[in-house]
């Protein structure tokens, strides 16, 4: 049964948004298509949803937002991590990494 | 630079001069402009894959998912960050604002220290006075269930007439109400209390054990009555005073089990009370000094009893379930109840002198805001070129209306604290007053609390503003194009500020003629009294009050015998000229409701409050006090006739008009008829102001009371008395001293109240005089050195001095006359209010006012004088080749 994407994700995208602004600052549209593209249309994820995300980063310092032009000169609100935001993702990937290879024991386990 | 266009500047630019804050507007605009961005996008990138325009379009914002959902989302995220950019913006402005009246006070320290003086003066004086109402009639009465606190008379006669209840009586209405709590029984008392030290007169109350629990009081140290105490028989015992304690017994514990005597007798301290202040009207704040176990006594003694209501009972509802309670007591054949309110008795005491002393405070208030309000009015347009160069740099108007009134509320509270401060000293210098009188005495015990700071601080707000706003309203309206143009801000030259300072001037004045006009009728009132007496003559009388203990002149013969002995003794003292016995001093009161007959009229149950007084005097008691006699003549004591003296009031209301004499009247159905045969003026004390006069009956002097008073007459009463009293305290120690006064000094204790009043208010009154007139010198000042230009162009053409002068005064006169005017005629509507405190003067007495009218143009005259100087000795070059 396969299972709606933000239920499974409403945790992770936090992680998969802040993941993403590592390499350099990007607008949320970006954002959207980098994890299109890196999970291959596996997470169909609701651009709203996304947002959210990005805001409720914004408040909490993760990341910060600063209006710039895009590439074909339109006016875009930009997003890039912050140190606080590094932090996070990092403690978040190794929690992350923990509990799958945690997961995985057991259901391997014979 | 004649045409100097008003610069308008862009908004734009206004802006930079603006803490950049974020409103939900933005917000939302931001949410908008991205999600357009990112819709936008998403068309392109399917358009470019092959999609048609509008599927293309439709799809994005499928895979949108819900926008208003989202921009919610947003909002609530982003609500703290507005409200926290708003806060920090209005605080920034704050703190701008603070620096900028720190630095404009700093720039002209003298007129801020002017101002925070000023407000202090009022603030202090209106918290002092607050202070007082609030503890006094404000807060409930330190006992169980205040509010519910009754004390209950027996009325009769339609209920026009109260009296305390007979014994008999209470018990029946204990024992039969459905509507009180529980009734208890006090007594009040006077003793002469000796022991150890000087022997006094105290009040004191006889309570019955179960008044402390009843009222939820339980002593400071020691212990209260038990039911032992109050059996016959029982050791005596007795509760004193806290502040007696506190004042005879150095606050010692080691009072507890020591013996002090009241009239003569011994009673054993057993210990020390709170006051019981409120219970017992006459005691005031102070209470009763000294307590004692009420003993049993027959039915027909009369108590004060004290109830308290059932909750949701209201008092009519009592008085009614107690009347119909058959009893019957021998004073009042069937008799109602009367209830009042014990908070109630004790507020009414106080409340018109308090509620006057807050009307008049308060009008000293405005006089100090009024004050500073003009101070800020000239200020302000002394500083137009400053508010026109920040309005030219774009401060918006209201930026520059907060920035005035930041001014003027640090003004206020900075005035605000310095009145609190003073407040706190002055409390404890009024309450230290002399002579005492029960507002003095209910000072001493008055705290600044929370309620009372609070008061302070709204009063300093509420002055704040109300000063700063008409200053800051006129202030922040420049014409820029002036200002700019370097054109001194030609104040005086206004007409619209010239109108605004000349009404806060007139307004000055006149509140400070209203007050001041007050305190000419307590004034006048006193020295009238003082100077007439009524019905009396005062100088040179005085009272010795004695009394002659039952156990050591048991029999009535040894209590003539003594008595005789001590006039003849007073009588011999050189300087005496003459001394007399009597019951009671003439201002001593023994009111009782008689059963009255006329002979030859019906009997009269006196309609009204028929109490009558009775005194018993030696015939020479009207000679020697000095009341007139009216008609007839003394009794003669050779005959064998009884004879009576009424008082006027007596004679008006009882006897047939125009046979006076020769009446014959009778207390009871039995016992024998007294003719009436002399009608004197009735006496009339500070007490009785407003009231009608208590008719009087004198009877002769029987000579064998166990109380007495002897009147003297001598040249120096007040040297003498000493020694009179202590010739008779040789004769025989056995004798007590109740009380020994001259009768100024009895009228004075009788006046403190209205003396306390009229200190304060003459206070206030000289405080407000002082205000108005720095009000009127800083107007006509402020005028002068704003027509300094003119002045000298006049005198350059030939104007002499008292041309210049005449210029300078007409102005100030005319202020003050509308202000005495708009103040007199004030005053004959206001000081109506204190027509229950003036004796012998109309509210509207001409003299007064006439005088106050005077005062008021001397301070006027007084005030413009030194600004008129200065008008002369403008150098007309000078002024000339100045600006202006």
């Amino acid at each position: 049964m396969p299972r709606h994407p933000s239920e499974l994700l409403y945790g992770t995208l936090d992680v998969l948004v802040l993941k993403t602004l590592t390499w350099g600052p990007r607008h949320g549209y970006a954002v959207a298509k980098w994890i299109e593209e890196r999970t291959a249309g596996e997470l169909e994820i609701v651009d709203a949803a996304l947002y959210k995300a990005l805001h409720r980063l914004e408040r909490s310092g993760a990341v910060r937002a600063e209006w710039g032009l895009s590439e074909n000169n339109r006016r875009a609100k930009y997003y890039s991590l912050t140190p606080r935001g590094r932090q996070v993702l990092r403690a978040e990937a190794e929690t992350f990494r923990r509990f799958s290879a945690a997961a995985a024991r057991v259901l391997e386990a014979r | 630079m004649a045409d100097f266009p008003t610069p308008r500047l862009p908004a734009g630019v206004r802006r930079l001069f603006r803490w950049p804050f974020r409103r939900m507007r933005d917000i939302e605009r931001d949410v908008d402009e991205e999600v357009r961005f990112h819709l936008d996008q998403r068309t392109e990138e399917l358009i470019a894959a092959g999609a048609p325009a509008a599927s293309a379009q439709a799809e994005a914002r499928r895979r949108f998912g819900d926008l208003e959902d989202l921009r919610a989302f947003c909002r609530a995220v982003e609500r703290p960050t507005v409200i926290r950019s708003r806060l920090a913006s209005w605080l920034a402005d704050l703190a701008q604002d603070l620096r900028f009246t720190g630095r404009q006070f700093r720039r002209s320290p003298g007129f801020a220290a002017v101002a925070v003086a000023t407000l202090g003066l009022g603030i202090g004086a209106t918290t002092t006075i607050f202070c007082a109402v609030h503890d006094i009639l404000l807060t409930p009465l330190p006992y169980r269930h205040a509010d519910r606190l009754v004390s209950i008379d027996e009325s009769g006669f339609h209920g026009k007439v109260w009296l305390a209840p007979a014994r008999g009586v209470v018990d029946a209405w204990r024992s039969g109400n459905r509507t009180l709590e529980g009734i208890v029984e006090t007594s009040g008392k006077q003793w002469t209390l000796g022991g150890s030290g000087q022997p006094e007169a105290v009040d004191g109350e006889a309570i019955a054990p179960d008044v402390l629990p009843f009222l939820g009081v339980s002593p400071l140290l020691g212990r209260a009555f038990t039911a032992q105490d109050a059996r016959a028989g029982a050791a005596p015992v007795a509760l004193v005073a806290e502040g007696l304690w506190r004042r005879r017994f150095g606050a010692s514990r080691a009072a507890l089990g020591r013996e002090i005597t009241l009239d003569g007798r011994p009673y054993t301290v057993v210990g020390v009370m709170p006051r019981l202040f409120g219970i017992g009207l006459f005691y005031g704040l102070d209470g009763p000094q000294v307590m004692v176990p009420l003993t049993s006594g027959p039915p027909s003694d009369r108590v004060d009893a004290l109830g308290r209501l059932r909750p949701g009972v209201t008092m009519d509802e009592a008085a009614r379930d107690l009347g119909a309670i058959r009893v019957s007591d021998p004073g009042m054949e069937t008799p109602g109840a009367h209830l009042t309110g014990v908070g109630d008795d004790f507020r009414t005491w106080y409340q018109s002198t308090l509620t006057l002393l807050l009307g008049a405070v308060a009008l000293v208030l405005l006089i100090a805001c009024t004050n500073v309000a003009n101070l800020l009015v000239m200020r302000s347009w002394s500083r137009m070129r400053e508010v026109g160069i920040r309005v030219a740099i774009g401060a918006g108007r209201a930026r520059l209306l907060r920035q005035l009134l930041t001014e003027s509320t640090v003004l206020g509270l900075s005035g605000g604290m310095l009145g609190t401060l003073m407040a706190w000293k002055a409390i404890p210098v009024l309450a230290a007053l002399r002579p005492r009188s029960p507002t003095t005495a209910a000072l001493a015990t008055v705290r600044l609390d929370p309620a009372v700071l609070l008061f302070a601080v709204g009063v300093a707000l509420a002055a704040g503003v109300a000063f700063g706003f008409a200053p800051a309203f006129v202030a922040a309206r420049p014409d820029i194009g002036d200002v700019l143009k370097g054109a001194a801000p030609a104040a005086g030259s206004r007409p619209a500020a010239r109108r605004l300072r000349s009404a806060l001037v007139i307004a000055e004045i006149a509140v400070s003629v209203v007050l001041l006009t007050g305190a000419g009728l307590l004034v006048r009132s006193l020295l009238t009294w003082t100077a007439a007496g009524q019905g009396l003559y005062p100088r040179g009388l005085s009272a010795v009050q004695l009394a002659f203990p039952p156990d050591r002149f048991p029999s009535p013969s040894a209590r003539s015998e003594i008595l005789a002995r001590i006039v003849d003794r007073v009588r011999g003292m050189p300087g005496v000229e003459a001394a007399t016995e009597a019951l009671m001093p003439p201002w001593g009161r023994g009111a009782i409701l008689p059963d009255l007959h006329v002979e030859g009229r019906p009997q009269t149950p006196a309609p009204g409050p028929g109490l009558v007084g009775f005194n018993w005097v030696a015939p020479e008691y009207f000679r020697i006090a000095g009341i007139p006699l009216l008609a007839g003549q003394p009794f003669d004591p050779d005959t064998s006739e009884h004879g009576a003296v009424v008082g006027r009031a007596f004679a008006a209301r009882y006897l047939p008009s125009g046979a006076w004499l020769g009446a014959r009247i009778r207390f009871g159905d039995t016992g024998p008829w007294s003719t009436v045969v002399g009608v004197v003026a009735d006496p009339r004390f500070p007490g009785d102001t407003g009231a009608p006069s208590t008719p009087m009956v004198y009877e002769p002097f029987l000579g064998n009371f166990p109380s007495v008073t002897i009147l003297v007459r001598c040249a120096n009463a007040a040297a003498l008395l000493p020694f009179i009293t202590r010739s008779i305290m040789l004769m025989d120690p056995g004798v007590h001293l109740v009380r020994a006064q001259t009768v100024r000094m009895a009228l004075a204790e009788m006046w403190t109240d209205q003396r306390f009043l009229m200190t304060v208010l003459s206070a206030f009154a000289v405080l407000a005089l002082v205000l108005a007139a720095v009000g009127l010198y800083g107007v006509v000042a402020y005028s002068v050195r704003q027509r300094t230009h003119e002045i000298g162009v006049r005198v350059a053409l030939g104007a002499a001095g008292p041309d210049v002068v005449g210029m300078v005064l007409r102005q100030s006169i005319g202020l003050a006359l509308s202000g005495v005017v708009l103040g007199l005629a004030g005053a004959a509507a206001a000081t109506r209010l204190i027509r229950s405190q003036l004796y012998h003067v109309r509210a509207t007495d001409p003299l007064t006012y006439l005088a106050v009218g005077g005062i008021l143009a001397a301070v006027a005259l007084l005030a413009s004088y030194v600004p008129a100087r200065a008008a002369l000795r403008i150098d007309p070059v000078d002024a000339l080749r100045g600006d202006g």
